[in-house]
C-alpha cells in the first residue's frame, strides 16, 4: 500500500490546524494593533442590555417625559399607565408594529417633538450619538456627543462630567432595527452609574429626524 | 504534490512486485479511455482553476469588509443567536479570527497553495454560514410570519442585507464550487508545494 496516501488525510487535517492557527495570530495580532476605533477587548462584554429584559417589570412602566400619552398598547394588559408601544402614529414614533425595543428594555422613550423642544432649550440635556464615527460624521443631531457604543471605555471620559450633570440624557441611533442606542443606554447606566431616570431612548432616530427636515450636524464637530 | 502524480510507467526491473502493479494500476488508470469525463475535464486544472478565483475572490473581497469593521461584524453576529453571549470572549474571538480564516483560505486559494485543506475550510464554513442563515430566517419567520424566501437581513457577509433564498442559493452554488479544490487531483496553475 503507497504510504503516501496513507498519510494523506493526517496532513489534510494538519494543514487545516495550520490554516487555523496561522489566521488565530493574524487575527489576534491585527486586533492589538487595530486603532481604537476597530479594536475589540476580548473579554468585554458588548451587549449589556440584554440583561435589563429579565429585570424589567411590565406592571410598572417608565415614566414618559411628558404627562400625556398617545394612547393604550393593544395587548399590553398590565400596563397602568399609557406608553408609546402604539397607539395613533405620529411622526418620530418608533414603528406601530410591534413593541418597543427599548420599552421592552425597561428603558424610557422620547419623541420627535419632545426632542426638538431640546433644540430650543438645551440647558440640562445631553444628546448623546451611539453610531460609529462614519455616521456620526455624515450627520448628527447639532449638539450631539459622539459615544459610539462600541467605545464607551474611551470615550466617556471625556464627557462624564456633562452626563452626570444633565438631567435629560437622550441615545439615539440610526432608528428602524438599530439596537446601538438600547445598548449604550444600557451602558451608561449599568457601567458607568449614571441614573437610569436621566437616560432616554430616542428609538425613532437619526432616520425620523431626516425626514423630518430637522437641521443636520455633518463633520466632527458637535455644532 | 507528489502524492497525486503516479509513476508514468511500471519502473522496469523494480524489486517491489506490489510497486509494479502499482504502477502498472496507475498506468491503466491513467489510458485515455478509462479515465471517466470528469477526471478527464479536472486533469485540464480548468475547473480547479475557476473555482479557485471565483471562491477565493469572493472570501477575499467579504473578510476584508468585516475586517474593515469588526464592530458592525460583531453586531451582526449577535442577531444570528448563534454563539453564546456568555462569556463574552466567545463571540469576541469569532470576530477577531473568523475574517482571518476567510482571508487566509481566499488567498490560499487563488494562490493554488494548500488547496485541499483551503477547499476543506471553505466547504465547513459555507455549510455553517448556511445554517446559520436559515435558522435565523426561520426564527425571523416564526415573528413576523413572512414567506421564507421574501426575509431579508444583513448576513454579515459584507454585502449588506439580502434576501434569505438568495443567500442561500449562492452560497450553495460557493459550495459545490468548493468541492473541486477540496477533490481535485489536478494542481495545474497552482504554486508548487513544498513536500513535507
Amino acid at each position: 500500500m503507497d504510504t503516501r496516501l496513507k498519510k494523506s488525510p493526517i496532513r489534510l487535517l494538519l494543514n487545516i490546524l495550520l490554516i487555523v492557527g496561522l489566521a488565530s495570530l493574524c487575527g489576534l495580532t491585527w486586533n492589538l494593533a487595530a486603532g481604537k476605533d476597530r479594536h475589540v477587548r476580548l473579554t468585554r462584554d458588548y451587549f449589556t442590555a440584554r440583561h435589563l429584559i429579565s429585570g424589567a417589570d411590565p406592571s410598572n412602566p417608565p415614566a414618559t417625559p411628558s404627562g400625556a400619552g398617545t394612547g393604550v398598547t393593544p395587548g399590553n394588559d398590565t400596563a397602568t399607565e399609557p406608553n408609546r408601544g402604539g397607539g395613533e402614529e405620529r411622526p418620530g414614533d418608533p414603528p406601530p408594529e410591534g413593541e418597543s425595543m427599548a420599552l421592552k428594555h425597561g428603558l424610557q422613550l422620547i419623541t420627535l417633538e419632545e426632542l426638538q423642544a431640546y433644540l430650543e432649550d438645551p440647558e440640562g440635556m445631553a444628546v448623546v450619538d451611539a453610531r460609529d464615527r462614519d455616521h456620526y460624521e455624515d450627520g448628527h443631531i447639532p449638539g450631539a456627543y459622539y459615544l459610539n457604543r462600541y467605545q464607551v471605555d474611551d470615550l466617556i471620559e471625556g464627557i462624564r462630567e456633562e452626563l452626570e450633570l444633565a438631567f435629560m440624557i437622550i441615545v439615539y441611533c440610526n432608528g428602524g432595527d438599530c439596537e446601538d442606542s438600547i445598548e449604550l443606554a444600557s451602558e451608561v447606566v449599568g457601567s458607568f452609574g449614571i441614573p437610569s431616570e436621566s437616560v432616554y431612548v430616542f428609538e425613532a432616530g437619526m432616520e425620523a429626524w431626516e425626514a423630518a427636515g430637522l437641521p443636520v450636524v455633518k463633520g466632527a464637530g458637535r455644532d | 504534490m507528489t502524492e497525486e502524480t503516479a509513476p508514468e510507467a511500471a519502473p522496469a526491473g523494480s524489486a517491489a512486485a506490489t510497486a509494479a502493479s502499482m504502477g502498472e494500476a496507475s498506468t491503466r488508470a491513467r489510458d485515455s479511455r478509462a479515465r471517466s469525463p470528469l477526471a478527464r475535464l479536472d486533469d485540464t486544472g480548468v475547473p480547479l482553476l475557476i473555482a479557485r478565483l471565483v471562491v477565493g475572490l469572493v472570501f477575499v473581497a467579504l473578510a476584508l469588509v468585516k475586517i474593515a469593521d469588526p464592530h458592525e461584524f460583531l453586531g451582526i453576529l449577535k442577531q444570528f443567536e448563534l454563539i453564546p453571549l456568555d462569556p463574552p470572549i466567545l463571540i469576541n474571538l469569532t470576530v477577531v479570527i473568523l475574517p482571518w480564516v476567510e482571508l487566509l483560505v481566499g488567498g490560499l486559494l487563488l494562490a493554488g497553495l494548500m488547496v485541499r485543506a483551503s477547499g476543506a475550510i471553505v466547504a465547513v464554513l459555507l455549510v455553517v454560514f448556511m445554517i446559520a442563515v436559515y435558522l435565523r430566517a426561520l426564527g425571523v419567520q416564526a415573528e413576523e410570519g413572512q414567506a421564507l424566501c421574501r426575509i431579508a437581513f444583513d448576513c454579515g457577509c459584507g454585502a449588506g442585507p439580502i434576501k434569505v433564498c438568495r443567500k442561500l442559493i449562492e452560497n450553495g452554488g460557493l459550495l459545490l464550487l468548493a468541492f473541486i479544490p477540496l477533490f481535485s487531483r489536478s494542481r495545474r496553475f497552482c504554486l508548487p508545494a513544498p513536500s513535507l
